[in-house]
């Protein structure tokens, strides 16, 4: 029972598990009655924060692949909290399943990280089974995530489901016909202005950033809208455009401009945080104001008491003698090395990991953020779960559908 | 306005961005927001944006104000026995806390989760830290780009062939990120509150969010101990052909092309930024500016929601998404420090003047702060 009286039927809400039964007989069900009545659902997601609600992902044929790691990532923290997460692949499935990087299996770790603990179904959109099929899915959901441009887009913002609807650019920018690619995006919103030399080329932000961002915010639009709903509330429909989430996580681009009329840019060696190589990698040279007195203590080197390095200003207008008196200090140390001296002293140096690396990482060991799993096709898989612990409890995910079984299922 | 979260109520401790944006997604999805300062301890973004050293500067920072707008602003002394008290009395009329504070520094006040709890089962408390609350690591420090480093983020950035790179600290990545994620896992924990009564304590590491964005790598390297470390630089694997290239203006685009063309480096130094993606797009390539922040404040239909301006005229954040369509409107200011304690504590505990005159005589609330730098 929700807030406000809202009743809750869970014969109606939820969907069951495809029935291992049901796989093999296909064309003899519609896909949605498959999907409907059978009500074994696992016992764990029962105690999830989000079981009692059910989420259609829809993923037409033709969309950028930015928006579409976007929406899988949203409906993935969806469904490993517990949520009944579908997603309705195009025929011969969700592109996603060929995009790097791959396992050895041959399978995409792309697609088994974005789309644990969901179920899955191929259904054409374009033939009228299917768009029947998926009326009858909206019709008994709580939220529906798709992507613009999408042929669904119409009837998904008039179905029962609250809309949440993933696009690229503001609706202001021809949204729908401007041609698209995350890097593009990341370009948009100012975010490559500010990565690398000044007198080189701007540089991206290594993974699918615009995407990851976009997805969390999605994730959280999808939240407030189930909390309205719950309420009791006419939910907002939720438009999420990746152009505008990079500019939003680069606000002190525009806040700088807007301030003093000059807006901030890639600083490279010129920067007051560098990249120093030390015996085995890279640190990164981080430091705040009043960390300074602290960084001079643990580097402990005379000339840092000069005057001309007393304040952040005289700091940046002698920043590479500077850094002439700090790089040498790390070139005999080791990251592990760097990083325990420099905490023990309260200085928040960042000593450089690679992905491979932190699979023996000691503090994520200690909080076993890398959850492993058994995958019926792909063997043993290692990665992270959600980044947080609700009262000490994560959330293992569970596998991500296979393509066979989303067949199967249609 | 009516929003998702009308009638929630939030305790925010929130510092900075990490936590304090956290706060101010919530306020505006209709939360009231009561952010906690002390005179001694004001919210360092005050004193980062500092413009100039006159008489009230604390109030006239820039990212002070476009984070902490739709907020109201208390100042009470955490370590004072006094202040503490008003805070715990405060947490009863509370839903939500949301704080990022180093780890220990709410409990040594008498204000961790134990003790809150114990005033208000029902709350929900958010601990946003940069390494979560429990691991050999919990009491590490950093800020923003330290993440870049240990997350793995910044070992796939970089030019080919050089060293990693960081966001550096006019973005600060791995700290703009949290609370895309936080504010939605505090919603879920609000609807669980609502059905059973109980709150609960949410466990954030930062590192985790920003490593969390590299799943596909994490899994990958584990699967195969060949997996190479995807490269850096603006390729992408699956992409012919993608990099930024400077105009005839000496201004950048970023381009993506389907199929290979060694000609476009030459066609785009031969344009105008504006011509240049202006025919690309034409063509149906996917191409942009590589925007600076005046780009972005002289652009209205690209900066769409994301920026809005308060009561007094001040550009400040606006939203990340729509909500039927619409941005938002700001409600109110950032506020000034300890603008609306005696409000608060009149509206929630019922002080009177008495009681509010002795707070500020023995220095529990406040309005001017104890430090001059931070």
């Amino acid at each position: 029972m929700g807030i406000g009286g809202v009743s809750h039927d869970p014969t109606d809400r939820d969907y069951a598990d495809i029935s291992p039964a049901l796989l093999g007989r296909r064309h003899e069900v519609a896909a949605s009655s498959i999907i409907f009545n059978d009500r074994a659902v696992p016992n764990e997601s029962q105690t999830l924060p989000l079981a009692r609600f059910t989420i259609v992902e829809v993923n037409a044929g033709q969309v950028a692949p930015c928006l579409r790691l976007a929406s899988s990532l949203a409906g993935k923290i969806a469904a490993d909290l517990g949520a009944s997460v579908l997603k309705i692949e195009p025929p011969g499935g969700d592109p996603v399943r060929r995009m790097a990087p791959m396992l050895p299996t041959g399978e995409s770790a792309l697609f088994h990280f974005l789309n644990t603990s969901k179920r899955s179904v191929v259904l054409d959109l374009d033939s009228e089974s299917g768009h029947v099929g998926l009326q009858r899915m909206l019709g008994k959901a709580d939220a529906v995530l798709f992507e613009e441009p999408a042929s669904t887009a119409a009837l998904a913002r008039t179905s029962r489901a609250t809309p949440i609807e993933i696009a690229a650019f503001p609706v202001e920018m021809d949204a729908a016909t401007r041609p698209v690619s995350e890097l593009a995006v990341q370009a948009l919103g100012g975010l490559m202005h500010m990565i690398g030399e000044p007198a080189r080329k701007p540089l991206k932000l290594g993974g699918h950033q615009a995407s990851y961002a976009a997805g969390l915010t999605a994730f959280t639009g999808l939240a407030a809208a189930l909390a309205a709903r719950e309420a009791g509330q006419r939910a907002p429909a939720v438009r999420v455009s990746l152009a505008e989430v990079v500019q939003w996580v680069n606000w002190k681009a525009a806040s700088g401009a807007a301030a003093t009329g000059t807006s901030p840019g890639r600083e490279g060696q010129k920067s007051e945080f560098q990249v120093v190589p030390c015996r085995d990698g890279h640190v990164a040279v981080v430091y705040t104001v009043t960390q300074w007195p602290a960084l001079r203590r643990l580097i402990a080197d005379p000339r840092l008491e000069d005057p001309r390095f007393a304040t952040r200003t005289g700091r940046r207008q002698h920043i590479a003698e500077l850094y002439d008196i700090l790089t040498p200090w790390f070139a005999d140390k080791t990251r592990d090395e760097i990083g325990r001296t420099a905490q023990a002293k309260g200085v928040p140096f960042g000593p450089i990991f690679t992905p491979a690396e932190l699979l023996a990482n000691e503090q994520y060991l200690a909080r076993s953020f890398l959850a492993e799993m058994t995958h019926p096709t792909a063997g043993r898989l290692l990665m992270p779960q959600l980044p947080v612990q609700w009262n000490g409890r994560s959330f293992a995910p569970r596998p991500a559908p296979s393509l066979e079984q989303a067949e199967l299922a249609a | 306005m009516k929003g998702p979260l009308s009638g929630v109520r939030v305790l925010d401790f929130g510092l900075l961005t990490a936590g304090a944006n956290t706060s101010a997604m919530l306020a505006d999805l209709g939360a009231d927001v009561i952010k906690i300062e002390s005179g001694a301890y004001i919210d360092p973004f005050r004193v980062v944006g500092k413009m100039d050293d006159d008489d009230g500067w604390w109030n006239r920072s820039p990212p002070f104000r476009f984070t902490n707008r739709n907020k109201r602003g208390l100042a009470l002394n955490l370590k004072d026995p006094e202040g503490q008290r008003v805070i715990r009395e405060l947490a009863k009329h509370c839903d939500v806390v949301v704080e990022n504070f180093r780890r220990g520094v709410l409990d040594r006040a008498g204000l961790g989760y134990a003790a809150l709890e114990e005033c208000n089962p029902r709350l929900v408390f958010a601990a946003i830290s940069s390494q979560g609350d429990t691991g050999p690591e919990r009491m590490n420090v950093s800020f923003g780009s330290t993440l870049d480093a240990t997350s793995g983020i910044a070992s796939i950035t970089g030019y080919n062939g050089e060293e990693p790179r960081i966001s550096g600290m006019d973005v600060n990545y791995p700290d703009q990120i949290v609370s895309l994620f936080a504010t939605g896992i505090v919603i879920t924990a609000v609807m669980e509150a609502r059905r059973s009564g109980k709150g609960c304590f949410l466990d954030f590491s930062q590192r985790e969010v920003a490593s969390f964005t590299l799943g596909e790598e994490i899994l990958a390297a584990a699967a195969d101990p060949a997996y190479r470390l995807a490269p850096r630089d603006n390729g992408e694997a699956g992409v012919v052909q993608q990099d930024s290239y400077r105009c005839a203006d000496g201004r950048w685009i970023a381009v993506t092309l389907d199929s290979a063309d060694a000609s476009l480096a030459a066609f785009c130094a031969a344009r105008d930024r504006g011509a240049a993606v202006a025919a690309l797009l034409a063509r149906g390539i996917a191409a942009a500016p590589c925007n600076d922040g005046s780009d972005l404040l002289a652009d209205g239909a690209l900066a769409g929601a994301t920026l809005v301006r308060d009561e007094n005229g001040w550009l400040v954040k606006g939203l990340p998404y729509r909500l039927d369509g619409r941005g938002i409107t700001i409600e109110r200011a950032a506020p000034e420090l300890g603008q609306h304690t005696d409000e608060v504590l009149r509206e929630l505990l019922g002080y009177g003047d008495a009681e509010l005159a002795r707070l500020k005589d023995s220095g529990v609330t406040s309005t001017t702060p104890a430090i001059g730098e931070v």
